[in-house]
């Protein structure tokens, strides 16, 4: 058996089951440890209880009720003894109801409890820890597996990387063209796109462009009949005539 | 974009090519044109005028924008365009033949070959505020008269657009008999020519339907069916609630007048009345292994690709949205786009790892649990 730790005090308190208290009376008959230790909890309760009593002034129990209730005074507790004796539950088979720890009744909480079965409550906080910590890992597991599905590239039309698109230049030069044409002082240029756009159609049969004579960027540039020039830097390419 | 990103995108050029000396009467007819009145500096427009509009100037604009609804003529235009990446001194120019007929459309041909047709604004897809182009116009900047002019052996008035600081933004000649635009400058802050266009030839009388190769409308023609594509406001309010942006006006007066919808792209129009951008907005990322030829400057944390033009094409990923910009304004117009639609960093390579999945997943939980989610 292990040390008793913190069932010494409930040994001393005599808030042990019938069994319990058999046991651990026994294991304190063979550990030095626990026998000093129980011995240690009984001087002290000795000592304290052996204390005289102290009436404390009247105007500091009204004022210690006072500041613990700014709305009033806090009502009178009839068994401020039996709620002292209350201790925290400690195994999961242990209840906590009041009537279990004999609150009202007079009678020690200790046989209440007399005759409830006996489970060895390490086993059970044990499984319940591992209980816990699986369930705990499988839930983080499942939730992570799940962002990551959310997370991977998709294939649907709404996150899908956005189509490589190639701007028709020529088109859309056209159509600025086309805009602007109906405007009656836009610039000229709305004239000249769609007439070097025919000639580059070879609607017009009216010539070919020289070798090199063409724009980088502005391919309708091309093929020239007489009456049409590109400068670059103030030097003229004109196209050879009919 | 910012004024590094700007001199990176106008200090690199991807190509220099040459071209052949003998083919310069194009541009030389040009810089004629353009030498019968003296250049338009930023220090021309002095600011003394800011916030008054010359009447005068008010009513010759307003009877222009209506003179193609009664007037028909067909001539010969010379166009040019600069890129608003000014440091690459890009530019495009073309002799086109104009045809108009009284409130129809616009036919734009090369060498007397049909090659597009212009529809007028009939105001069913207007979306800005006001009567149209020209409130644009007058609302952003002030107008005076700034003397006369001849173009195509025609008088002219010249009116002046000028911006707050005193800037010229716009120059125009109208026809002093019909208010027809007959040239036009448009310029930079700085001064620089944005674009110009001026009729070498034009002839007042109208075009015979036998004419005309593309058969457009007549006066009195049923006007055009609807376009299923345009947007009104309660479509752009629901493709907000879809996650495109729309802003409904940019900086400096360019307000949305036009928004169209072209299959997944959404085309948003602004314009301040004489310059125009078009901002496209399409769901998903750029792919910009296929944009070859264009300038990559880091803009942020995230890159734009920048094609000269003009027009000049800006393109980059922004929240979700690849947004295309095809710009004959200024760059600052770019800028106030890429302020408001920052380009995206690069894409984090997705973490497959068992406490990134975990990560991941918690995260999506937590979206779900919150309720201002």
């Amino acid at each position: 058996m292990k040390h008793l730790d913190d069932r010494v005090s409930d040994l001393v308190d005599d808030r042990l089951d019938h069994e319990e208290r058999d046991r651990a009376l026994a294991h304190v008959a063979g550990c030095a440890h626990c026998r000093e230790a129980v011995d240690m909890e009984r001087y002290a309760k000795g000592v304290l209880t052996s204390l005289p009593d102290i009436t404390p002034p009247a105007g500091l129990t009204s004022t210690l009720i006072g500041l613990a209730e700014p709305g009033g005074l806090l009502p009178p507790d009839d068994h401020p003894s039996d709620a002292a004796v209350e201790v925290a539950p400690w195994g999961p088979s242990r209840s906590t109801r009041p009537d279990h720890l004999g609150v009202g009744t007079g009678r020690r909480p200790g046989m209440q409890r007399s005759h409830q079965p006996s489970r060895p409550k390490f086993i059970d906080r044990h499984r319940r820890g591992v209980r816990v910590a699986a369930s705990g890992m499988v839930s983080t597991g499942a939730l992570l597996v799940l962002l990551a599905s959310l997370g991977a590239p998709s294939t649907n039309g709404r996150d899908q990387t956005p189509a490589s698109v190639v701007p028709p230049m020529e088109e859309f030069t056209m159509e600025h063209a086309r805009s602007t044409g109906g405007l009656p002082f836009a610039e000229p240029a709305s004239i000249i796109v769609p007439a070097l756009r025919s000639v580059d159609d070879g609607t017009s049969g009216v010539g070919t462009a020289s070798p090199g004579a063409e724009l980088p960027g502005t391919p309708g540039l091309g093929p020239a009949g007489l009456g049409w020039s590109t400068t670059v830097d103030g030097t003229s390419l004109t196209g050879d005539g009919p | 974009m910012n004024q590094l990103c700007r001199d990176r995108l106008g200090d690199r050029r991807t190509i220099r090519p040459r071209g052949s000396l003998g083919l310069l009467a194009a541009p030389m007819l040009l810089g004629a044109l353009i030498l019968l009145l003296p250049p338009a500096t930023a220090a021309a427009g002095p600011d003394n005028l800011a916030g008054t509009d010359d009447q005068r100037a008010v009513e010759l604009l307003a009877r222009s924008a209506a003179a193609p609804q009664q007037t028909s003529y067909h001539g010969t235009q010379y166009v040019s365009a600069w890129s608003v990446l000014a440091k690459t001194g890009a530019s495009k120019s073309a002799v086109v033949q104009v045809r108009h007929q009284a409130g129809g459309a616009t036919e734009i041909g090369l060498q007397n070959t049909q090659t597009s047709i212009l529809q007028g604004r009939d105001g069913t897809t207007w979306l800005a505020d006001g009567g149209g182009p020209i409130d644009l116009l007058i609302d952003t900047y002030d107008v005076r008269m700034a003397g006369e002019g001849q173009v195509a052996g025609r008088a002219a008035d010249v009116v002046e657009a000028v911006r707050a600081d005193g800037s010229i933004a716009a120059r125009l000649w109208l026809d002093r008999q019909t208010s027809l635009s007959l040239r036009r400058e448009a310029y930079t802050h700085d001064g620089h020519l944005l674009s110009a266009s001026a009729f070498v030839e034009i002839s007042l009388a109208a075009v015979p339907p036998c004419c005309l190769r593309s058969g457009m409308q007549a006066i009195g023609a049923p006007a055009p069916t609807h376009d299923q594509a345009v947007l009104r406001w309660d479509d752009i309010e629901r493709l907000r609630d879809q996650g495109y942006h729309c802003m409904e006006e940019l900086a400096d007066g360019f307000v949305l007048y036009e928004a169209r919808q072209l299959g997944d792209a959404v085309q948003l129009s602004y314009s301040d009345g004489v310059m125009s951008i078009s901002v496209f907005e399409q769901p998903g990322r750029l792919d910009p292994g296929h944009l070859e030829g264009y300038v990559v400057s880091e803009v942020g944390d995230g890159f734009v690709y920048a094609s000269p033009g003009p027009p000049a094409r800006f393109t980059w990923s922004s929240q979700g949205r690849v947004i295309t910009v095809v710009a004959d304004a200024p760059l600052e117009m770019v800028d106030g786009i890429l302020a408001a639609l920052p380009p995206d960093g690069p894409e984090p390579e997705e973490d497959n790892g068992v406490i990134s999945r975990i990560g991941r997943g918690a995260q999506k939980v937590g979206t779900w649990l919150n309720p201002f989610n």
